[in-house]
């Protein structure tokens, strides 16, 4: 199927393209204007911008820290819809289906969810797989809890035992990648400590 | 959905049945919510289709615990860190060990774990507890008396702040200053109690305990989990749609409401028409409500009139299950101890939730 994006600002940074034109997609890959053929689909995107899917790689949108304040505030939705805040026509309007929607009319199509807890995986994949439309993932926490600690004061920071539990951990919680909170730990603090005192 | 062979007819047309008596409902209870996250999504989506509106049958302490931490803050310990970490124990009230005979070896294993801050052992205080059987290992100090809980809690509160009061039992004074003067020497005390059990004022007090040892040292609570995956289906809620359970669909937004979207006040009020009634979680059990309802349970039904039974497999029992889980003070998977093909809640909910679809479609 051959679809045509007609009239939009087209802003292809990587191509050094900003202008208003015309974007054919078919078989869900952008091509070149095909020569003598009537497009399937047309949409009128004039006064649109058309550009690659915005990526944002650092949102907390799903997790055991985003449910705890969502529990804590319930009085929050209410609050926005008298102060004048967009609240979706959804009776979903503040949980995994809104943050789905606003994201994709604000032209992002991926979004990761950065902290993880290794032992929360399973909520937080769980929410992540109920927002819709736009690719989710998540970075899973590692290096502020006990075991990677002791490898590290053990001098055991390159041992295999290490990479072993960071690609155990990666591999049972589904994450994306990682995200190191206080490398180290409390002995990064310290001398960090020793260092503003020092000032 | 899976189905046992023979009863194929039969089932669906008590899911026909009830899928009637929910396409005509004007204010459905979604209620007991017994049941794993899958059971919970299904049962709040139709909940959502249908404007109707949500309630877990031990919503009272996650309410309370909640409405609690929102007004004053707290600092919740996971368990592990508790079973980690704490060199002093308090464990609140009777509910805790009778929910869980196993508690204080859990809290307070033989072996030592990680490194615990200060020089300490590990006490376990046991406040308005009752009589208790503790392991051989631990140190346990019982507080106990004439006083009610209540008082206990609010004494050991003032013991703590070293203000002054009367007491006329002197050995109970003894009792609560000692435990009051271990809270202050802790490195690191952790309060245990169920917020079920105690009133909002109550947990209040507890809190101001803590944040009155914070200054000085370290402090926590570990607040228990509600029974029937009470914990897992308020997350799932709260994902979900944004807000706990004890909210109503019935609005252009959802909303939550402690008071006025409580299974009991909606029933004696007779503010819902149609209730349907879920208990499918293997080893637990949510009593029915008194009034006709659809009822979706794991366990034997003796049926009364107005009802309409819809055999279900038990969440971590019959089928595998993402329940909220005390030890990891989260939601992790639970394997089936059995192998039943009876239905989920969740596919049974699916199922009614598109036969409603068609209906209205026709």
């Amino acid at each position: 199927m051959l679809i045509q994006l007609k009239g939009g600002r087209v802003i292809d940074p990587a191509n050094k393209r900003d202008e208003v034109g015309d974007l054919f997609v078919e078989n869900g890959r952008i091509v070149a204007k095909p020569e003598g053929r009537a497009p399937d689909e047309v949409h009128d995107v004039s006064g649109k911008i058309v550009m690659a899917g915005a990526i944002d790689v650092h949102s907390h949108i799903a997790g055991t820290n985003v449910t705890l304040g969502r529990q804590l505030m319930p009085e929050l939705p209410a609050l926005a819809a008298e102060g004048g805040q967009p609240i979706l026509a959804s009776p979903a309007a503040w949980g995994s289906y809104a943050t789905g929607i606003r994201y994709a009319e604000m032209g992002y199509t991926t979004v990761i969810e950065p902290a993880m807890i290794p032992t929360h995986a399973i909520e937080a994949q769980t929410e992540l797989a109920a927002i819709p439309i736009i690719d989710v993932g998540a970075l899973v926490i590692l290096g502020n809890d006990d075991y990677t600690l002791e490898l590290l004061r053990g001098g055991r920071a390159k041992s295999d035992e290490l990479k072993d539990y960071v690609a155990w951990t990666l591999h049972h919680s589904k994450a994306l990648g990682l995200k190191v909170i206080n490398a180290g730990g409390s002995g990064s603090v310290q001398v960090q400590r020793t260092h503003f005192r020092s000032r | 959905m899976a189905e046992a062979k023979g009863e194929k007819s039969e089932v669906g047309s008590t899911l026909e049945r009830a899928a009637e008596r929910l396409a005509r409902a004007r204010f459905p209870l979604f209620g007991g919510l017994y049941t794993d996250i899958g059971g919970a999504a299904a049962a709040i989506a139709l909940a959502e289709k249908l404007g109707g509106v949500i309630d877990h049958a031990a919503s009272a302490g996650l309410a309370r615990a909640a409405k609690v931490m929102r007004e004053t803050g707290a600092t919740p310990a996971s368990f592990g860190e508790v079973r980690n970490r704490a060199d002093t124990v308090v464990i609140i009230g009777k509910t805790p060990l009778q929910r869980d005979r196993d508690l204080v070896a859990k809290l307070i294993p033989a072996k030592p774990g990680l490194p615990r801050p200060g020089k300490n052992k590990r006490e376990l205080i046991l406040l308005g507890a009752g009589k208790v059987k503790t392991p051989g290992h631990v140190r346990a100090t019982t507080v106990d008396g004439k006083a009610t809980l209540p008082e206990l809690i609010a004494l050991l509160a003032a013991s703590v702040r070293e203000g002054k009061f009367d007491l006329r039992d002197k050995a109970l004074r003894a009792k609560i200053d000692a435990a009051a003067k271990r809270l202050r020497d802790s490195a690191f005390a952790v309060f245990v109690y169920d917020p079920a059990e105690l009133e909002e004022p109550v947990l209040h007090t507890v809190l101001e305990i803590v944040r009155h040892l914070v200054v000085k040292t370290r402090a926590a609570i570990l607040s228990l989990s509600a029974p029937g995956n009470g914990d897992g289906v308020n997350l799932c809620s709260t994902w979900t749609c944004g807000l706990p359970v004890r909210t109503s669909f019935a609005g252009a937004v959802p909303q939550n409401n402690m008071w006025a979207y409580e299974t009991g006040r909606l029933l004696k009020g007779g503010e819902v028409d149609v209730i349907v009634w879920i208990d499918g979680i293997y080893g637990e059990s949510a009593a029915r409500p008194d009034a006709p309802a659809i009822i979706l349970s794991s366990k034997p039904v003796k049926s009364r009139r107005g009802d309409i039974v819809i055999p279900v497999g038990a969440a971590g029992g019959d089928h595998d299950a993402a329940l909220y889980l005390p030890a990891i003070s989260g939601i992790g998977m639970v394997k089936a101890s059995k192998a039943d093909k009876k239905p989920t809640v969740a596919a049974t909910l699916t199922r009614i939730a598109e036969l409603i679809g068609t209906k209205r479609a026709a």
